[in-house]
């Protein structure tokens, strides 16, 4: 013979027609191509031969022109035959490197972490700042009439009290840069507990059951806090955020079935609280800031902190705070003594008769939540 | 294990050369699944990193290299099946995908007329969605040289959708299991193999016992842990343990319905002489799904591919597939036609939505 040897390759041959399968042996002969052993022998031209693309050491499929089909082991005479994809070869050949996988763990690692910690504070700023303060408010709006309609209740403080709180806002309010609409909206929610919220636009509700368990003079330190919130757009970002670390972990865990997937919510969780500790610090040095210009102490925020933590849990923008959105309790405490160290406030006033202050000192008995209704 | 003495014994058959005698009429058809963890693992990060670098565009390729992986890995009597699709059109189907998505959060944050307009929208694609995802993975799957076909209509599943909702909606959700039946079965019975129909028998009677036993034991543990939750309320504690509660119920009412779906699902379903039957153990399957979630989050995600690769290897080993009449129903449609035209039928309506 003159010719070459040819490289053969054994197959199963399916017509396209039936199930049944013919073993046969396709001939690689320079640039032809021969399927020996079908009831007819054909013969192709290399080139019009396509092969799907390599998944590591599975089986794997040659097209011919006349719609045959055969299903061969996989091996390297295959590498000669056109590949049916363009684009999954080289990936394909990515996946066959235990190095590239290390480096893709690290790439994909690393990625995920300067998306994190720098691309999504930074879109989250972007975006904030093109969102205008309308449409911000109507965001606020929402979220307060939710809180309404499923968690809290109007106010049952008597009006001298919610006057010394509004008069308090007022003050610090004032000293907002840039000026702010900020509005604070007073409810009854034993369920919440003792809490305020700064929603997106500068709503600020605060229960009041934390006005009973802190004083008037506390809770203004502590709207103060929800101010610099507000300052900084922190819920608006925070939207923002938490739509981009959902939309990262929907990509790493799209393969996952659902209910395995909600697991993998439980690091977004935590992710998303981590965000919140930034956030509060930066509130709470703003809100620091915000009552020394008008008089008051920071001293006041340590104490009406000391006291919500005696008494249980303080959480602060929703779910989140279940996995520990605040900074702990201690070094807050600790930053806003700092704050009032040598300072003279000029606040409160005097005022005739001042009820919450005649609460005893020892907040650790819980306050019967039944009280107040 | 018995799966890899089945496999044997069919890799010996497959290999005995004589085509295979379409005269037997009744026997079990071997089904293997051959994919592991660690060579999954590898696929997926490369992929995942791409994705990421790319900003999800490559997340179509991503998704090809998987269906691929799970069809080439998947063996009926020793063949595998075969994944054809291509990845622009999922691509676009994506990008479809996720304009809908920001139109949907867009209109539920910002409330008002646009949350309207999106849900009314998004009840008038749905049935075209469904159907045209139907279609291009049926078109894209094939098996020994054979397509599967959808001939399903837009108008037909808009029908059993609309009913569907009806349905459930005049019984206060009680009639779901119906409505369930009724959707699965338009799409099952207008899925073919080789010119062989399938057919889907199970009535809403059958899907009825596994929904109110779910949704009963939902509502007792949702009452236990409602008492809690007020309990707790009340003394000021913190309501995690609560969420945790709630999250476990939902998790065991999840994987035991979908056991008990899956398996009424297989056993009312057949293709022509092909029988199915899926022998899912709920047990089994609020295991898998715990030790799964408890895997991917404890490794912040890098578990995923190995929990994939459990779940499926779990249902093919208690898949069977029995052959009951003759193969030679099964005869090639214009299978090279679909061949030649694989790119060009990807027009704008070639699109696939599903994960
Ligand atoms: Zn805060």
């Amino acid at each position: 013979m003159t010719h070459s040897n040819p490289t053969r390759v054994s197959a199963e041959l399916f017509d396209g027609q039936s199930l049944l399968a013919q073993p046969v042996c396709l001939e690689l002969d320079g640039e032809a191509a021969r399927v020996v052993g079908a009831e007819a022998p054909a013969a192709f031209a290399l080139s019009s031969l396509r092969v799907s693309p390599r998944v590591f050491n599975a089986q794997r499929f040659v097209a011919l022109p006349n719609g045959w089909e055969l299903v061969c082991a996989e091996q390297p005479a295959l590498a000669r035959l056109p590949q049916a994809s363009s684009s999954e070869g080289p990936v394909a050949w990515l996946e066959q490197r235990i190095s590239v996988a290390v480096f893709a763990v690290l790439a994909t690692i690393a990625g995920v972490v300067a998306f994190y910690f720098v691309g999504l504070p930074r879109l989250a700023d972007a975006v904030a700042t093109r969102i205008p303060p309308e449409r911000e408010r109507t965001f606020g709006e929402g979220t307060l009439r939710t809180f309404d309609t499923n968690l809290t209740r109007p106010t049952s403080l008597d009006t001298e009290t919610l006057r010394q709180v509004r008069a308090g806002f007022d003050d610090i309010r004032k000293q907002l840069t840039p000026a702010s609409s900020a509005r604070l909206e007073v409810r009854d929610s034993p369920g919440i507990g003792p809490n305020a919220f700064a929603l997106p636009g500068g709503v600020i509700i605060i229960t009041d059951q934390l006005i009973l368990t802190c004083s008037v003079d506390e809770s203004i330190a502590i709207l103060a806090h929800e101010l610099g919130h507000v300052r900084y757009r922190h819920a608006l970002r925070h939207l923002i955020q938490e739509s981009g670390v959902a939309a990262l972990g929907t990509l790493v865990g799209a393969d996952a079935s659902s209910a395995s997937l909600s697991a993998s919510m439980l690091p977004i969780v935590i992710a998303q609280a981590q965000y919140s500790q930034g956030f509060e610090a930066e509130a709470d040095a703003a809100g620091f800031a915000m009552l020394r210009r008008a008089g008051w102490s920071p001293a006041l925020f340590a104490s009406c902190l000391g006291k919500i933590a005696a008494r249980g849990k303080l959480g602060d923008p929703g779910i989140a705070s279940y996995a520990s959105s605040h900074p702990p309790e201690a070094d807050r405490i600790a930053r806003a003594e700092a704050a009032a160290r040598g300072f003279v406030p000029s606040r409160p006033p005097k005022r005739p008769a001042d009820r919450v202050e005649a609460e005893p000192e020892n907040a650790s008995a819980p306050v019967p939540t039944t009280d107040h209704e | 294990m018995s799966g890899a003495e089945r496999a044997g014994s069919a890799e010996q058959e497959s290999s005995s050369g004589a085509p295979r005698a379409p005269e037997v009429e009744q026997r079990s058809l071997s089904l293997v699944f051959k994919g592991n963890a660690r060579d999954y693992f590898r696929l997926w990060i490369v992929n995942l990193c791409l994705t990421l670098f790319t900003l999800g565009i490559f997340s179509a390729w991503a998704k090809v290299r998987r269906k691929r992986y799970f069809y080439s890995h998947t063996e009926l009597e020793g063949i595998p099946f075969e994944y054809l699709a291509d990845p622009i059109p999922i691509l676009k189907g994506r990008l479809i995908g996720v304009v809908l998505l920001a139109l949907w959060y867009a209109g539920t944050h910002f409330s008002g007329p646009l949350l309207l307009g999106v849900v009314v929208v998004g009840a008038v694609l749905a049935p075209w969605v469904m159907v045209r995802s139907a279609a291009f993975n049926a078109r894209y799957s094939a098996y020994r040289n054979l397509t599967f076909h959808f001939a399903g209509t837009y108008r037909g599943a808009a029908y059993r959708l609309l009913e569907a909702a009806l349905i459930s909606f005049v019984t206060c959700g009680f009639g779901y299991p119906w409505a369930l039946a009724n959707v699965r079965r338009y799409f099952v019975a207008r899925t073919s193999f080789g010119g062989v129909w399938a057919t889907y028998t199970a009535r809403g009677g059958h899907l009825a016992r596994p929904f109110y036993t779910m949704v009963g034991g939902a509502m007792l543990g949702g009452a236990v842990v409602g008492a809690m939750q007020f309990g707790s309320a009340r003394l000021g504690r913190s309501v995690t343990p609560t969420l945790l509660a709630l999250y476990v119920l939902y998790g065991v009412g999840y994987a035991y319905f979908q056991a008990r779906l899956g398996r009424l699902n297989w056993g009312h379903s057949s293709l022509g002489p092909i029988d199915f039957a899926a022998d899912f153990r709920a047990r089994d399957f609020i295991w898998l799904y715990f030790s799964n979630a408890v895997a991917i989050a404890c490794s912040f995600g890098l578990l995923v591919p190995w929990a994939s690769i459990r779940m499926y290897r779990y249902r093919i080993a208690r898949l069977s597939v029995e052959q009951v009449g003759s193969l030679s129903d099964f005869v090639g449609e214009s299978r090279s036609a679909v061949r030649a035209t694989g790119a060009e039928v990807a027009d704008l309506f070639d699109f696939d939505l599903s994960l």
